[in-house]
């Protein structure tokens, strides 16, 4: 009851326009006022912004929004947007699907969903807007397309999970590679499919002057559209990650190193575009942080009100066969995505709920993946989409249009989410042949 | 009816949670009926590992787990449970460590923070566990780069002539992996938790390279309000708990060792000879703990000596 | 003087304040990433990690970036907002309700930043440092969070009380 009215508070105060940040802080001080002595309150909020900011992990929050837009800077990111659109200009609606082949191949450098979508959102949004895309529809495949970045490894999801589990991270990466490339190919199917039922959502790409559209921000345009950049830039991320020079928290740092030697190479980066380059980054990354230690404000109160563990005792204790039992959790979980930070909800509840699954047979690797597949659609679900925030935020676009335009890859998230579980061969093949 | 919190940052499956909360709260539970209720919140939900002494500080929980590595500003000279070249087993090290917080200048530590020790848990000394082999004298060390948790770590490797790499433990498992680091310093405890066990290929057995240590601590505020009874129960289960986590760890050790030789690692113990040549470098670690903290005006040496004359060495 | 006049005064001196914070931020972002590069190059091929990286990164570089960051950041439009119900509201009723909430937002702040200064005061007074390679001041890591939290919560006051319409879209630079 206590969390009913918490809930009530926190949704309140986003809807009267209190920046979500401050929703959720305010939000979660009040409701903990409501159960616990001021002095613990006082001890919470003494940490919350320290703790948040001090945490090694938090740095590739930065690297990565930091590589994007030393990409975008040097025009690198474009040019891919551009490739793949070239590539992709005889089918409608090219380059969203574009935006997921970018946002797969940045998965597999990128562990950060956040990142991940920022970058995608400011390489392609303003080209998408200028060949006439809906924005609701690029909004939503954007953020959609970000989401990839926590299923395809390396990814920060599995990592937390695992260590709140003491499932082999290793075998979650691994775990993650088909499902991630089915996701990848079901929101392409997606595209297909709405631009074939709505034609006026997207433009056919093959307009001639795709090229002097997309220099509208003044860069040079001559020998755009090449793939090299980005593919060596892949290569040196997935180089050091997997050549053990860098760890994935280390990794950002180097792929932002090397989009800005390779943007400075091209001869692209000006002194300005630099500087826009680090403020977009600051910006960004002063948004995340506040809704991060909001978000811990408000996690303290969940803990406070046990709701999440006697949500599960209840599931356990109800009598009801398994595949009922883990349908239940599923839907707690997206019901909890709907509200809460994604890391927030595994390392809240991955221990008692893997406790509860694997008690009742389940393979603790695939619910990994399970779990992450919620955290994916919980990225993007009102009310609480930070993906959807992130994409809107930069595209400067209505977030209920971004909604709007990511409902139909939450069907298709759905449907994989259902094919998972009655199929777990897709996600133990791989693991299995370790 | 008295409610008491616990809180702590490890998960609800941890060796100290399953092995040393775990079972203090269900001794409590077993003596005290129904007089007594706990709130239970395990896994950093209110409060990180790092925080534990603000929670208790700060009223958050009435009880939590200090770990010692995290309070050097605030509790230094505990810090001497951590030290290399100082035991090894965990049947050797809680009960010393259990009286030193009880006396002296750790306990006066302690005091200072305004909580009370209610049971103490050391992990059986850190072993180099690695993935290029068994790593024994100073050339197998020379050149290698381990990670380390930070702190007292740092100086030990470097002791050892390795090169101290700090990775957070959420990036180990991956670094070993890929080969970013040649080994780590870990408790047996860790290796499984993290996945080590399948990226390792040797491990030694008998080091002294320093522990990791934890106070189970109750504020003072909240110590007070206790019966006499209760309080009494808490100090007899934190005693029972310190007997069976040790045991627990000890065994433990000696199962892990034996399924790690099965899977085909290395498990090796250090000649005599290594163990002194280490334990000369080692003593560099101690010097240079009491001297940076002479330098802060603290009697370290004198809570060395105190600690060692616990030990029953010199 | 009229009220907007002082309040463009007002604005305009905290926006330099802003202004430098982020140009102190930035600087510790491309530090961290300089640095964290460093390291892992060097351990790589040299086996000698700057062991100091870490700690050095994660408790003053970062905490410096992200909270100097935060006052500029919420100017220049760093912030998320659903803004369709404020926008539904009659124009007499959107005022004083975002400016409400911005209120509530500078409330929170500043005390989030005025425990921080207490945090800060006793690490000072305290001397106290966390060992490490070296010893670590911890005030110094903490200072960050007064300094951004008092200079958001400033924004957001002035924010609030601006004489016209108080952010009622978010901006870019
Ligand atoms: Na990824
Ligand atoms: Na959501």
């Amino acid at each position: 009851m206590t969390f009913a009215l918490g809930l009530i508070v926190l949704l309140a105060l986003m809807i009267l326009g209190v920046p979500i940040g401050f929703a959720l802080g305010l939000a979660g001080v009040a409701s903990l006022a409501l159960i616990v002595p001021a002095p613990v309150i006082l001890g919470l909020m003494t940490q919350v912004v320290h703790a948040t900011a001090a945490s090694y992990v938090l740095l590739t929050i930065p690297m990565f929004v930091l590589m994007a837009e030393f990409l975008s800077a040097g025009g690198v990111a474009q040019d891919l947007m551009l490739a793949c659109n070239r590539m992709l200009r005889r089918v409608r609606g090219g380059l969203a699907m574009a935006c997921v082949f970018a946002g797969a191949l940045l998965a597999s450098a990128s562990g950060s969903s956040t990142a991940s979508v920022a970058s995608i959102t400011r390489a392609s949004y303003p080209t998408m807007r200028r060949l006439g895309y809906d924005c609701g529809f690029s909004v939503g495949t954007i953020s959609i397309a970000g989401t990839l970045a926590i299923m395809i490894p390396p990814s920060i999801a599995f990592v937390v999970y695992g260590l709140m589990t003491d499932v082999s991270i290793g075998k979650l990466f691994i775990a993650g590679v088909l499902p991630g490339l089915l996701t990848a190919a079901g929101y392409i199917a997606t595209i297909a499919l709405l631009l074939w039922r709505r034609p006026g959502l997207a433009p056919t790409g093959a307009s001639p002057n795709v090229g002097g559209d997309v220099g509208g921000d003044s860069a040079g345009l001559e020998g755009r559209g090449q793939v090299w950049p980005i593919v060596l830039l892949v290569a040196i991320v997935l180089g050091c990650l997997y050549g053990g020079v860098a760890t994935p928290t280390e990794v950002g740092a180097l792929g932002a190193l090397a989009a800005g030697l390779i943007s400075l190479g091209l001869g692209r980066m000006t002194g300005r575009r630099f500087a826009t380059a680090v403020g977009n980054t600051l910006r960004t990354t002063a948004l995340i942080v506040t809704i991060i230690f909001g978000a811990h404000l408000f996690g303290y109160f969940i803990s406070f009100t046990h709701v999440t563990d006697q949500m599960l005792t209840w599931i356990a204790a109800s009598g009801l066969s398994r595949y009922s039992v883990l349908l239940l959790v599923v839907l707690v979980y997206l019901g909890l995505g709907m509200v809460m930070d994604q890391f927030a909800i595994i390392i809240l509840t991955a221990p008692i709920s893997y406790a509860l699954v694997t008690g009742l047979g389940f393979d603790g690797v695939w619910f990994g993946v399970i779990i992450v597949k919620t955290a994916e659609i919980g990225l993007v679900s009102p009310p609480m989409g930070l993906n959807v925030f992130i994409a809107a935020s930069a595209a400067e676009v209505d977030a209920r249009a971004g909604f709007a335009g990511v409902l139909p890859f939450i069907v298709t998230e759905l449907v994989i989410l259902a094919l998972l579980i009655a199929v777990p061969e897709i996600v133990l093949y791989l693991p299995g042949t370790m | 009816e008295t409610t008491l919190t616990v809180a702590h940052g490890f998960s609800p499956t941890h060796v100290i949670a399953a092995q040393g909360v775990d079972p203090w709260m269900a001794c409590m539970k077993a003596k005290a009926g129904d007089q007594l209720g706990f709130n239970y919140y395990p896994s950093g939900q209110v409060a990180s590992t790092k925080e534990m002494l603000t929670a208790l500080n700060a009223g958050i929980a009435d009880l939590t787990t200090v770990p010692i590595g995290y309070v050097s500003s605030k509790m230094p000279l505990n810090g001497v449970s951590m030290l290399p070249g100082l035991g090894s087993s965990a049947g050797q090290v809680i009960p010393v460590y259990s009286k030193a917080v009880r006396q002296g200048l750790l306990a006066k530590e302690f005091e200072q923070n305004h909580i009370r020790p209610i049971w103490v848990m050391v992990l059986p000394a850190y072993q180099i566990v690695s993935r290029v082999g068994p790593l024994r004298t100073k050339e197998d060390f020379a050149g290698k780069v381990v990670r380390s948790a930070g702190g007292t770590m740092n100086l030990t490797l470097s002791a050892l002539g390795a090169s101290p790499a700090e990775i957070p433990s959420s990036d180990m498992y991956v670094a070993m992996e890929r080969g970013t680091v040649d080994a780590t310093l870990s408790a047996y405890a860790s290796i499984k938790p993290y996945n080590i066990n399948e990226v390792m290929n040797a491990v030694s057995a008998n080091g002294e390279f320093g522990s990791f240590s934890i106070a189970f601590s109750m504020s003072d505020s909240s110590w007070t309000k206790l019966s006499p009874e209760l309080q009494q129960m808490a100090s007899d289960c934190g005693s029972q708990v310190e007997g069976s986590i040790a045991r627990f760890l000890d065994g433990e050790v000696d199962e892990l060792k034996a399924e790690f030789s099965k899977a085909g690692v290395t498990v090796y113990d250090f000649t005599p000879e290594q163990l002194a040549w280490m334990h000369k470098q080692l003593g560099q670690v101690s010097d240079d703990w009491v001297a940076r903290l002479k330098d802060r005006g603290l009697p370290a040496q004198q809570a060395l000596d105190e600690y060692r004359k616990l030990m029953g060495v010199q | 003087m009229t009220y907007a006049r002082i309040h463009g005064a007002f604005d305009a001196l905290l926006a330099r304040g802003e202004a430098a914070a982020a140009v102190l931020a930035g600087c510790g972002a491309l530090a961290a990433m300089l640095l964290v590069s460093a390291d892992a190059v060097i351990r790589h091929l040299f086996a000698q990690p700057l062991t100091f990286q870490l700690y050095f990164t994660e408790h003053y570089l970062l905490v410096s970036m992200a909270l100097l960051a935060l006052p500029w950041g919420f100017r220049t439009g760093g912030f998320i907002r659903i803004e369709g119900f404020a926008m539904a509201v009659p124009l007499s009723l959107r005022g004083p309700l975002l400016r409400t909430g911005l209120l509530a937002g500078a409330g929170y702040i500043g005390y989030l930043g005025w425990l921080g200064l207490g945090k800060f005061q006793e690490a000072l007074a305290g001397h106290e440092v966390d060992m490490g390679v070296i010893d670590w001041p911890i005030a110094w890591s903490w200072i960050w969070v007064p300094l951004g939290c008092g200079l958001l919560a400033l924004r957001l006051t002035l924010a609030a009380s601006a004489p016209t319409a108080p952010l009622f879209r978010t901006t870019h630079d």
